[in-house]
């Protein structure tokens, strides 16, 4: 150890540095406290030993200076002093000393003493490096959070969450918080929306978000039914999900053109279906139990369906609003939130209302729960803005221009079935996708209305009793075996505009003798459901924009236009 | 001499074998610090100066207890405590009495160390 002696006697500081350099220290000398300072500065020895009365600048005056230097380095003073009666030795201790020594010398107290300092520096050494330490790691984790605060937002609240439509709020709480908001135009028109709030906060709240988020856009970009990405999230998040921890979500399939919306909500508060210029307020409650919670075949994807006009609101937020408290720990509470609603506001002004009327309520007192707040509006979609669409569906375009001709002849048509190609074929079209059911049912149909009452040439009336079923299928059997020319042909083409809309048409022709059909059957549906029920028309006509025969009926071909009008 | 009269017997042994050939040393920066001293006193007392007085004493008083000279310590005590309290009558005596008390305690550590 380094110490410095400040004593203006030199007797006194002679025999002093005997006793230290006997101890195996270095010593450094100093005759007055501003000697003192500077020793201090230049030297920085470990401990001082500060005489109190000293001519120039007297020992506590130049204690305080030094102290003041060292800043947060510890730097033991040991006053070393005469005096004797109890309030000048307080006094030293006061003046910032951390100890002292009274005269005449004690070489053995002396000794334990700077021993004891010695201990207490290092000790303190250990303790600022490791503060240090802790401070840097803690820099270097705030950093990662901040990078991966910076992903997450690029990942879970993306998407078209700027679309004119929607209005929404999410509380900076934390870095992380559990609230995950997304929204997506699908490519078949409309768009799904997706409020979900994990159990938790922070990071192990936003790690399940990422999948889901990827899932939930992935997934709506290629086509696929918001039902079908429920129970894809459901899985995915029971099998990372530890047990205890799930997601409460409410989601929408919005229809623009149907002008309606299908919701599924699992463990949400309620949501409000605002309508009637903001005069009717429906109050739609959650069914489900959250996301993560149940098994796939537990799993009910079951949506209801609301319609709503031009202007009508849906209001959806997580539990954080319901559940916000003020500083004397009330919560802001169903009753408060509706209140909002039935003060007759003017629709747009709604929004603001909820998120001034709930950030007033909370006031100064901490957040305990994160608030998130989404408005979503029925539109025409024609004013959405187009850019958001292109962008989110990116390389996983799928085709949008193509033709296929496919002609099948007779052993093909014995031995083959040809409905999954064509399937597969269809279902690269992201936005026929989400049409794969009512797709399958058109093209088989038509497929096996050419197969078996055109090439197989059986009689559709022959399905009408029992018994003639069964002789039917007889008759297919022996039919198929003996066949010995025909064919069925399949055209596909796909056609689509800037991707926002597509015409899908599909011609199937076969080898039959056709059959004797109405050219204008589009008007009147009872005619033809009476006339064809055999053939399954009427079915497929409901799912088609046109169906129409060309040639002597034995060649069909149905139109299939997205996005799809609402039903009449 | 009478050292035992003086001293501190025990602690000035024990200040021989710290300072081992350092003692002489020690012996002679004492008395070069100190002579001057016993002037510088009776000056403070011809001007009046209790604060100088004070000062002087604890000094001389703090040096001559290291070197276990208690006796000599204990008058330099009397008059700092004097000094502080502002008073001045009597401590010309008391410089009297220093003055010869150091002078044995002198002799004595120039014999220690002939």
């Amino acid at each position: 150890m380094k110490i410095l002696i400040a004593d203006d006697n030199a007797s006194d500081r002679l025999l002093l540095s005997k006793i230290i350099s006997k101890q195996g220290h270095e010593v450094i000398e100093a005759e007055n406290g501003k000697h003192a300072i500077d020793c201090y500065v230049k030297e920085t020895p470990d401990i001082i030993l500060m005489d109190v009365l000293m001519p120039e600048l007297n020992g506590k005056e130049a204690a305080k200076e030094i102290k003041r230097i060292a800043g947060e380095d510890l730097v033991p003073i040991i006053f070393l002093t005469s005096l004797v009666d109890a309030q000048s030795l307080a006094d030293c201790l006061e003046a910032g000393g951390d100890d002292f020594l009274t005269k005449p010398y004690n070489h053995i107290i002396l000794k334990a003493k700077i021993d004891a300092f010695v201990r207490m520096r290092n000790m303190h050494a250990t303790l600022q490096k490791q503060r240090d330490t802790i401070v840097e790691n803690n820099q270097h984790m705030l950093h990662e959070q901040h990078v991966a605060k910076a992903v997450f937002d690029n990942v879970a609240h993306s998407g078209c969450l700027d679309a004119s439509n929607i209005k929404y709020m999410l509380s900076p709480l934390a870095v992380f918080n559990g609230d995950v908001l997304l929204a997506a135009r699908k490519p078949s028109g409309g768009m799904h929306v997706f409020l979900g709030d994990f159990t938790g906060h922070g990071l192990p709240a936003a790690i399940g978000a990422m999948p889901m988020a990827e899932i939930f856009y992935g997934m709506t970009a290629k086509g696929f039914a918001l039902r079908d990405i429920l129970r894809e999230i459901n899985l995915k998040l029971k099998s990372i999900l530890p047990v205890g921890f799930f997601c409460c979500a409410a989601v929408v399939d919005l229809s623009f053109t149907k002008r309606n919306i299908s919701m599924w909500m699992g463990g949400v508060p309620d949501c409000y279906l605002i309508s009637d210029k903001g005069k009717t307020l429906k109050s739609l409650r959650s069914h489900h139990l959250p996301l993560g919670v149940l098994s796939s075949e537990q799993f009910d994807d079951e949506m209801t369906e609301h319609s709503m006009e031009d202007g009508d609101r849906l209001f959806m937020w997580s539990d954080g609003i319901v559940e916000a408290r003020n500083e004397k720990g009330d919560m802001f509470g169903e009753d408060r939130l509706q209140g909002i609603f039935k003060q007759n506001l003017k629709p747009d002004d709604l929004f603001e209302a909820v998120q001034t009327n709930v950030g007033a309520f909370v006031g100064e007192s901490e957040r305990d729960d994160d608030t998130t707040l989404i408005e979503l509006m029925m539109i025409e979609e024609s004013d959405l803005d187009l850019s958001s669409l292109n962008m989110q569906q990116g390389t996983i375009k799928g085709p949008s221009d193509w033709k296929l001709d496919y002609e099948l002849g007779v052993d093909s048509l014995k031995h083959f079935n040809p409905l999954p190609l064509l399937m597969h074929i269809m279902m690269e079209v992201p936005a026929l996708r989400s049409m794969g059911g009512q797709l399958f049912t058109v093209v088989a149909e038509l497929f096996s209305n050419a197969f078996e009452h055109g090439v197989l040439r059986l009689d559709s009336q022959l399905k009408s009793t029992p018994s003639g079923f069964a002789e039917y299928y007889q008759l297919r059997q022996q039919r198929l075996d003996e066949l010995a020319d025909g064919y069925v042909k399949v055209s596909m083409v796909h056609s689509s505009e800037n991707g926002s809309s597509g015409i899908f048409t599909l011609t199937i022709e076969d080898s039959g003798s056709g059959f004797d059909f109405p050219t204008t059957f589009k008007k009147d549906q009872t005619q033809v459901k009476n006339k064809f029920s055999g053939r399954g028309i009427p079915l497929i006509f409901s799912l088609c924009h046109s169906l129409e025969y060309l040639g002597c009926g034995n060649k069909v071909r149905a139109e299939i236009h997205w996005p799809q009008k609402a039903a009449k | 001499m009478d050292k035992a009269s003086h001293f501190d017997i025990e602690a000035l042994t024990m200040l021989e074998e710290i300072m081992e050939d350092e003692f002489p040393e020690l012996v002679q920066v004492y008395i070069a610090d100190s002579d001057p001293r016993l002037s510088a006193l009776r000056k403070a007392f011809e001007d009046q100066d209790t604060m100088q007085l004070r000062e002087l004493s604890h000094s001389f008083k703090g040096a001559s207890g290291n070197l276990s000279a208690l006796p000599l310590a204990e008058l330099c005590f009397k008059i700092e405590e004097r000094s502080r309290d502002g008073i001045i009558d009597g401590s010309d005596d008391l410089i009297n009495q220093i003055d010869i008390e150091y002078q044995a305690v002198k002799s004595i550590l120039l014999s220690l160390i002939a």
